[in-house]
């Protein structure tokens, strides 16, 4: 009875999880956060770059 | 709504509002299938070896509530942060809907017991209106 609970319930944690990982997985890179984190990396991309033409310049 | 409320939800979110309803509302959805599954254990309508009538109306009764907070959780985020928009009236009658009969059903399994010929159909009710409130949504927005 206690088993067949026990078992019933992680059944619906796994429903779940497994949720939660399709959509993440689908929605990806759309998220606010991640377009976030790529536009910071291309600011610093684009800040070494310039730091990198002015040191040639010097 | 409070743009205080508004600002939670966003920080809350981190910025991805959309996306965690998303995420709730489909979780929402998945755990209701797994409801009807389990329900007609409890009917038995099945009678699997490895399931009894009684684990899965406990089980049944579980994820019924978080199935109810999660929807409450994001009924809030809808009206707080994106309000009532244009276009968007089938998903805000549906969603509206949906939480009417989930509320009906909650109050006759606590307390209005002799309306429990009922639960049948609003079970089916609270499925459907729940899978159109995520179609008219998040199913466009996976899609």
């Amino acid at each position: 009875m206690s088993r067949q609970l026990i078992g019933s319930l992680l059944v619906a944690l796994a429903i779940v999880a497994v949720a939660i990982v399709a959509v993440t997985a689908k929605l990806g890179p759309t998220s606010a956060a991640e377009l976030d984190a790529q536009e910071e990396r291309q600011e610093q991309r684009l800040e070494q770059q310039e730091e990198r033409r002015e040191d040639g310049r010097d | 709504m409070d743009a205080r409320v508004e600002d939670l939800v966003e920080r809350l979110a981190r910025g991805n509002v959309t996306e965690v309803k998303v995420v709730v509302t489909t979780v929402a959805l998945a755990l209701a299938v797994y409801q009807l599954v389990l329900i007609t254990v409890v009917y038995g309508k099945a009678r699997p070896s490895f399931l009894g009538a009684g684990p899965a109306a406990q089980t049944h009764r579980a994820s019924g509530d978080a199935i109810a907070v999660l929807l409450i959780v994001v009924a809030l985020m809808c009206v707080s942060y994106f309000g009532l928009e244009d276009g968007a009236a089938f998903h805000a009658v549906a969603g509206a809907a949906l939480l009417a009969v989930l509320a009906v059903k909650v109050v006759i399994i606590r307390w209005w017991h002799a309306a429990g010929r009922f639960l049948p159909v609003l079970g089916i009710s609270v499925f459907l209106l729940l899978g159109a409130t995520w179609a008219s949504t998040a199913g466009a927005f996976l899609g």
